[in-house]
Formats: C-alpha cells, sequence, structure tokens
C-alpha cells in the first residue's frame, strides 16, 4: 500500500539504485520505502521493463572533433551510421589535451594580468554594486581573449562552499565586456566571491572551496551581504 | 564509451519525460555524450550526467526553432504519472518553453529536478551544490514566474 506522506523517491535515486551506485545505508532506505510504496515500485518496473536501447554513438569526422556547433552536430545525428569503435577511439585520441596545438596547450598558464576581466551589474545598484540583498539579480560582464572562450567557468564561492548559479557555456563568445548568458541572485549573510575560471583541471574547480585554491586562473569580485537601505 | 552503455539507459529516460519525443531525446543524449568524447571528464557519475543533460534539454526548449518542432512532435504520454504533485501534469511543454525565456537558467533547472525528475529539496540542493533555501527560493520564483504566465495553480 501507498504511504502518502512518504516523499517519493526520485528517478535519480532509481536509477542510481538499479546500477548499484547506491551506499549501502541508502540502499536499505530505498529498499525499505520500496517495500512500502506501490508509485515507487510502478516506476522501478518502468526502469526495469524498459528495454529500449541507444544506437551507437555517429562517428565524428576530425572537423566535427574540432567545431562543435549545435546545428553541425544536429546534423552529423542525422547522418552518421556506425563505426562505433574506430570513431571513439578516434576522437579521444584527437581531443587529448596534449594533442591540442601549441598555443591551446599553453592556455593556463598564457594568460596575461588584465587579459581577463570580469564585471558585475546589479539590477538596481548598477555597475560596480559592493554588496548584494535578497531579490537583486546580478549580469557578469566578461573581458576575454577569444581563444580562451572553451576553458570559462563561473563560479561563486561563499561560506565555504561553491556554486555555479549560471549556464555552464561549450564556448563563450569572448570579448570585450561580453556579458554572460542569464543572471543570478544572492542570499545568505556572508561575503560572496563571484568568479571566472579558466583553470585546466575541472576537478580543481569543481572541488575548491575558495577561489586561491584555482590561483592563478581565476579572476573575481567581492559582494558583502547588505540590504537596500545600507549600501 | 563504457559511460554510454552504463548511463545512457536512464539518460534518455529522463530526456523523454522532458523533452516528450524519442527522436530529439536520442539526440539529446548522444549530443551530450559526442560533446563528452570531445572534453574528457574525471568522473562521471549520474548525477553530474542528469545535470548536463538538463542543461541541453532547457537549451533546446529556449531555442524558437527547436521548440516549434518539439511542440509539434510532443507526446505527452512519455511524460508518465507525476508521483509528486498530480498537478505538476499541467506542465506541458508549452508552458514550459514559455518558462525558459523568463527565467534564469538555474531556476528552470531547479523546476525540472523537482517536477521532472521528481527530486526532493536536498537531493536537489546536492546535485546543484547549492543550500536548500537556495532551491526552495528558486521554486518559489518559477512559481511566481508561472502565475504570471496564467498557471496560477500549477506548483502549489
Amino acid at each position: 500500500m501507498t504511504q502518502l506522506s512518504m516523499p517519493p523517491l526520485s528517478w535519480l535515486t532509481l536509477e542510481r539504485y538499479v546500477l548499484d551506485e547506491l551506499a549501502p545505508s541508502e540502499r536499505a532506505r530505498v529498499e525499505r520505502q520500496l517495500a512500502q510504496s506501490s508509485a515507487d515500485r510502478a516506476c522501478l518496473d518502468e526502469i526495469l521493463n524498459d528495454l529500449s536501447e541507444l544506437p551507437p554513438l555517429p562517428a565524428p569526422t576530425p572537423a566535427q572533433v574540432t567545431s562543435i556547433t549545435g546545428a553541425r552536430r544536429r546534423r552529423s545525428l542525422a547522418m552518421a551510421t556506425s563505426a562505433l569503435a574506430v570513431a571513439a577511439a578516434l576522437a579521444l585520441v584527437v581531443l587529448r589535451p596534449s594533442d591540442l596545438p601549441a598555443e591551446r596547450r599553453r592556455v593556463s598558464d598564457g594568460v596575461k594580468g588584465g587579459e581577463v576581466a570580469l564585471a558585475l551589474v546589479g539590477e538596481q545598484q548598477g555597475e560596480l554594486p559592493t554588496r548584494f540583498f535578497e531579490g537583486e539579480h546580478f549580469k557578469l560582464l566578461v573581458t576575454c581573449p577569444r581563444w580562451l572562450g572553451r576553458r570559462l567557468h563561473v563560479v561563486v564561492f561563499q561560506d565555504g562552499r561553491r556554486y555555479e548559479p549560471l549556464i555552464q557555456l561549450d564556448d563563450f563568445a569572448c570579448g570585450n565586456r561580453v556579458p554572460w548568458p542569464g543572471a543570478f541572485a544572492l542570499d545568505g549573510d556572508t561575503p560572496a566571491d563571484i568568479c571566472v575560471t579558466w583553470h585546466e583541471q575541472r576537478e580543481r574547480y569543481e572541488t575548491a572551496e575558495q577561489p586561491s585554491q584555482l590561483d592563478p586562473s581565476v579572476v573575481c569580485e567581492r559582494l558583502q551581504p547588505g540590504s537596500p537601505n545600507n549600501q | 564509451m563504457d559511460s554510454y552503455r552504463r548511463y545512457g539507459p536512464a539518460l534518455l529516460r529522463k530526456a523523454r519525460r522532458l523533452l516528450r519525443n524519442e527522436e530529439d531525446a536520442r539526440d539529446a543524449v548522444q549530443a551530450l555524450f559526442l560533446d563528452l568524447l570531445q572534453r574528457p571528464e574525471p568522473t562521471l557519475d549520474l548525477p553530474f550526467l542528469y545535470r548536463a543533460l538538463t542543461h541541453r534539454c532547457l537549451n533546446l526548449l529556449r531555442d524558437e526553432k527547436n521548440r516549434t518542432r518539439l511542440l509539434e512532435r510532443e507526446s505527452p504520454s512519455l511524460r508518465g504519472s507525476s508521483r509528486i504533485a498530480p498537478d505538476a501534469q499541467v506542465l506541458g511543454l508549452d508552458v514550459l518553453c514559455k518558462l525558459s525565456v523568463v527565467v534564469e537558467e538555474t531556476v528552470m533547472e531547479t523546476l525540472v529536478f523537482r517536477f521532472f525528475d521528481e527530486m526532493g529539496l536536498e537531493e536537489i540542493a546536492d546535485v546543484m551544490s547549492v543550500s536548500r533555501k537556495t532551491v526552495q527560493n528558486r521554486l518559489t520564483r518559477a512559481s511566481e514566474a508561472l502565475a504570471a504566465l496564467g498557471n496560477l495553480e500549477v506548483l502549489s
């Protein structure tokens, strides 16, 4: 019988349960809930009974490897056939960082001072805000050299945690004070560092707890918590 | 690519729930993995891929050309039943498309995790690396935006 008061097991949890990727304690919790919830069991059955298979990945050509616009990729999907193993191997070989052109390999240490800059624009405070308060949205203007566009990520650090409030782009169209798509708001009562990083190692910026851990491949602006009245 | 074989079916099911047509769902999952072939990630787990796929699907919904095609191909049955809020059925593709052009990416992402992937607030906070309060605030903003679009009760 379904217990209505029980929050459902998410699809992500159920999928991870099927893949045996849950910690033992979490797995036990899921099994207890499955024993009690017919709705959750129905969803699990849906996963287990879904026999659809994905076709092999299409074969990327060298041209597709170096250019990845959405339209071209969709066209390639429509036209692609098989040759998966060879293609995958080719892509992996072609795309290893060590195989990138020399000028691209120097990205992490090739950025000169001032080449990357960011400016915040507050919905109410305008440019160069110093504080954030509930409800105010901010946009980011980024200055960067064109060749760095595929490496840039926006990260916010606050109170020892990191956040990604904006969409991460495959290839940011670098230039002079280019707006990053979207806007974000901040909350909390501790200062927030809004940063753009071009660190080579994704795991570094995914685990960093403060901007200094990304030095020197990072630029930041700090906003203090406040209210509309004490800005 | 091992992760494609391992996680592809789960991601396809997610893409189907959101895009509601088989063809675009398959394209979205394949395109995601093609990108990953080009930019290998050190760790590929399902929560990371769920988030990456959500970004990709939302980008599709925001693009006007894709939107028309997606609406034409929409098969509501692929959305499945909702355990979290029966009213969420009202969140059709049309509403999602309209919403995706008026609210921030992170709000849309939170909405998808909550009402399509049926995650709890804590789980969303973990996947998105934000606080539970932030998740709640984003859902409130989504609700307000929906109300402005004339779907007042959808997330109540």
